[in-house]
């Protein structure tokens, strides 16, 4: 790698950005003040280049030029000797807009995605019984507490960029587009960070491609800083379902709309992704599922948190507990009532054996004594009238999936390249470097095949103008199905380097051909979630937490429950759950040995924390509370409602 | 105006502005690149540094409040033997901050400790001043707790408070 910057703070610019106030406006006048050669200012135009980000072949503005598309979108840079000087200026400029009075149709977004199987019944001789369920999730929109400073300076013919960033190649792509610098010599300096969600994917990239801009505007280095943001599409599903005598589903129709902000990034994966969610475990004569995405003049909801199967999972668990409910059992009673031992093949996920989830589900319905509670809660609900009982007990549970879909993987050409060298070591050409954790559970496995007991000779080669793209770091793909990927590429170099002239060399990309569906299946899981309204402040609580996970393998336990840890509790949070001090999360991890495909443990843990919650919250607060994130006001408002 | 203070070990004599943020001294002043967070105030939580032993967010420091005081990042901090006896605690109890928060949470664990606090409420009150929410109380709890019986064990003197 390069060498990072060297040069003096004093002799850079530093750069803030103005945000929309509004979103579906446009600019009616941009007044500068006057600025001295110290100063610089950029706005749409002043790029040399192209003004847009461009991600899978979606695109959008760097920085608004006539139209302000959404809230927070960027209007102009401010580049100033020091940031103190920077705020300062960008106090004397005015921004006036104007509401735009015809919003324009987004005409780039995909056509609803629809998959079914079976004819579905027309049920108006009155043989089925109907039910209904609705799931929503309300937008979250928000600063998510990361400031990301990007710097961009110049070295003889190239230019440096250091940044956080889930996708290295993102960043020269667009530093390319807006600069018109050849790519080549655009050389990237990775920051570290830890991505929670979908953060340090488009923003680096466009504070990157204003950066050196700026850069190459003064001269000088020019380090930019903006406040990150976290958003999640606000999420609706509806299912409706025909049961027989025994309230068992028999037909089921599931329709999913997706508001993912003003500009849609990867629709159609989140349409397979979600879709995956939306089909349901148990045996149906008839299914229809839809997943339609849909715009609003708010913050792009980039990834969207986890590309849809977290939320179409928690949609499908809340489902099955209504159900549940209907039925007059618990949901776990009722699920192994209407389950079959395996799961139905689609094109989506396989049909994969149940045993694994029924194990997991028994460990926390047990552990958490599920049936005593939620029994227990819905008789007292009864009794308690107006006000509630303001306690609930809710259960998920779920399989994982790995990475991106097997389209996306054949469309987008990631690869990678293996070489084995003349010095007998194994050298990897790949753009995903990613947490020196990660990186020697690769290496191990990597040497296990080729070379035994030298991990060490297994080496990652540094990021230059030749580094192949592997694809961004976003919903762990370079740990799941980038994982399999090299070992496959091993276990064939192994068999090469004896046949052929050293140093053979092997490139693999990302299309996985052993997938027979969109998705492969990879670890079951379930999880109790507990929660409680405080009696006098209405505030949501949740009182404990119960989870068992089961994975094919395990590489670092301490580290998988640690993921799973964190990721609860960010849910929890992020849903407005108070945690109080008894809180506790109780862990049961299992492997069953198979060396099998790895799953993105956020995922899983995330959709089935949200359904889990999303069900207590129900049988706490009611029929209205089915939308999270929920505060202390809204259960007041629920309940005056109520009266 | 002209301020003396120790930073990591080193005493500096700065000149600033007297308000401006100790986060951003040790950035732009002093080359730090620990403090990766600025968040002008938003108490994002991240950007924790130990004034004379207690933790505190370096954006809420204004210049003046470090007069005559001593300053130590994590970048030092990570260095010194309590930083293993952090480290051992986060074995023992079998769970460890995220990437994100792992410097400010340690920082302010350290401050638990070298304190003594044991009272579960005055340690969460304490960590609230850090957003993330990585880790659930009773974890946080047993880490301080383990780390104050790894100090004893190493025979550390603490302060005395009177």
């Amino acid at each position: 790698m390069a060498d990072r910057k060297n040069f003096s703070r004093y002799n850079m610019r530093c750069g803030i950005l103005l945000h929309a106030k509004a979103g579906n406006e446009r600019i009616a006048e941009l007044k500068l003040p006057d600025l001295d050669a110290r100063y610089l200012a950029l706005t749409g135009s002043d790029l040399p280049g192209s003004n847009t980000i461009e991600f899978m072949g979606r695109s959008m503005p760097l920085i608004a030029k006539e139209t302000i598309s959404y809230k927070d979108q960027i209007v102009l840079a401010l580049f100033a000797p020091d940031y103190e000087s920077a705020t300062l200026m960008m106090r004397e400029v005015s921004l006036s807009t104007e509401p735009i009075k015809e919003a324009e149709e987004n005409s780039t977004l995909p056509d609803s995605l629809e998959y079914s199987w079976g004819d579905m019944y027309d049920n108006s001789d009155g043989k089925y019984k109907e039910a209904e369920t609705e799931f929503s999730l309300t937008r979250i929109a928000r600063h998510n507490r990361r400031l990301y400073t990007v710097t961009a300076w110049m070295e003889g013919s190239n230019m440096h960029i250091e940044a956080p960033s889930q996708w290295v190649e993102l960043i020269r792509d667009t530093v390319e587009r807006a600069t018109g610098y050849p790519k080549r010599n655009i050389i990237v300096h990775l920051l570290q960070y830890t991505a929670k969600h979908d953060e340090y994917l488009f923003e680096p990239a466009m504070l990157a491609a204003i950066a050196a801009t700026a850069t190459i505007r003064t001269g000088l280095p020019s380090e930019i800083r903006d406040d990150g943001f976290f958003s999640r599409p606000a999420v609706n599903v509806k299912r409706q379902v025909l049961l027989d005598e025994d309230s068992r589903p028999v037909y089921e129709s599931a329709e999913m709309i997706v508001d993912q902000g003003a500009f849609a990034f990867a629709p159609e994966e989140y349409q397979r992704q979600a879709m995956t969610g939306l089909i349901p475990p148990y045996p149906l004569k008839g299914f229809r599922g839809s997943v339609k995405i849909t715009s609003s003049p708010s913050y792009p909801a980039s990834f969207c948190g986890s590309l849809g199967y977290s939320e179409a999972l928690a949609a499908t668990e809340y489902h099955i507990s209504r159900l549940a409910e209907e039925a007059g059992t618990t949901p776990n009673l009722y699920r192994a009532a209407i389950e079959k031992e395996k799961r139905k093949f689609t094109d989506y996920i396989p049909g994969f054996e149940l045993d694994g989830q029924r194990k997991c589900t028994e460990t926390v319905v047990k552990s958490s004594s599920f049936d005593r509670k939620w029994s227990a809660n819905t008789f007292q609900k009864e009794e308690f009238g107006l006000l509630g009982y303001l306690k609930g007990i809710g259960i998920a549970t779920g399989t994982g999936i790995a990475g991106f879909s097997t389209t996306l993987s054949k469309e987008s050409g990631f690869s990678a390249m293996m070489t084995f060298t003349q010095k007998q070591n194994v050298t990897i050409n790949t753009s995903a470097i990613t947490h020196p954790g990660t990186m020697k559970i690769w290496k191990k496995r990597i040497s296990d095949k080729i070379i035994p007991g030298r991990p060490e000779g297994v080496m990652f080669l540094d990021p230059g103008p030749d580094t192949m793209d592997s694809g961004p770091d976003v919903l762990s793909r370079l740990v799941a199905s980038f994982t399999l990927q090299l070992d496959s590429a091993a276990k064939r170099l192994s068999v090469l380097k004896e046949t052929e002239k050293l140093p053979v060399s092997l490139k693999f990309d990302a299309e996985n051909t052993y997938y027979p569906c969109e998705f492969e299946n990879s670890g079951n899981a379930a999880v109790v979630c507990e929660v409680k309204i405080d009696k006098a402040t209405m505030i949501p609580s949740v009182t404990g937490v119960w989870g068992a996970f089961n994975f094919p393998t395990i590489m670092d336990r301490s580290s998988l429950e640690n993921s799973i840890r964190r990721t609860i509790m960010m849910t929890l949070r992020e849903n407005g759950m108070n945690v109080p001090l008894s809180f506790r999360i109780h862990l049961d991890l299992s492997e069953d040995g198979t060396d099998d495909t790895i799953s993105s443990i956020q995922q899983l843990a995330r959709g089935l924390t949200l359904g889990a919650l999303s069900n207590a919250m129900k049988q706490a607060a009611g029929d209205k509370s089915a939308s999270l994130p929920i505060s202390d006001e809204e259960i007041n408002k629920i309940f005056r409602e109520e009266e | 105006m002209k301020i003396d203070c120790t930073i990591d070990g080193k005493t500096l004599t700065l000149s600033l502005n007297s308000d401006k943020p100790l986060s951003l001294i040790l950035r732009e002043n002093t080359g730090d690149d620990v403090a990766v967070n600025h968040c002008n105030g938003n108490m994002c939580g991240l950007c924790v540094v130990l004034v004379d032993s207690k933790a505190m967010l370096s954006c809420m420091v204004p210049a003046f409040e470090i007069r005559g005081k001593t300053v130590t990042t994590f970048d030092s901090f990570k260095r010194t033997r309590n930083m293993k006896d952090i480290e051992k605690a986060y074995e023992s109890v079998g769970s460890y901050p995220c990437q994100d928060c792992y410097a400010s949470r340690s920082l302010v664990f350290e401050s638990l400790i070298e304190e003594g606090t044991t009272d579960p409420e005055e340690i969460l009150k304490e960590l609230s001043i850090i957003k993330c929410p990585c880790m659930d109380p009773e974890d946080s709890i047993n880490i301080v707790l383990k780390g104050i019986e790894a100090r004893r064990k190493r025979n550390v003197r603490r302060p005395q408070f009177s």
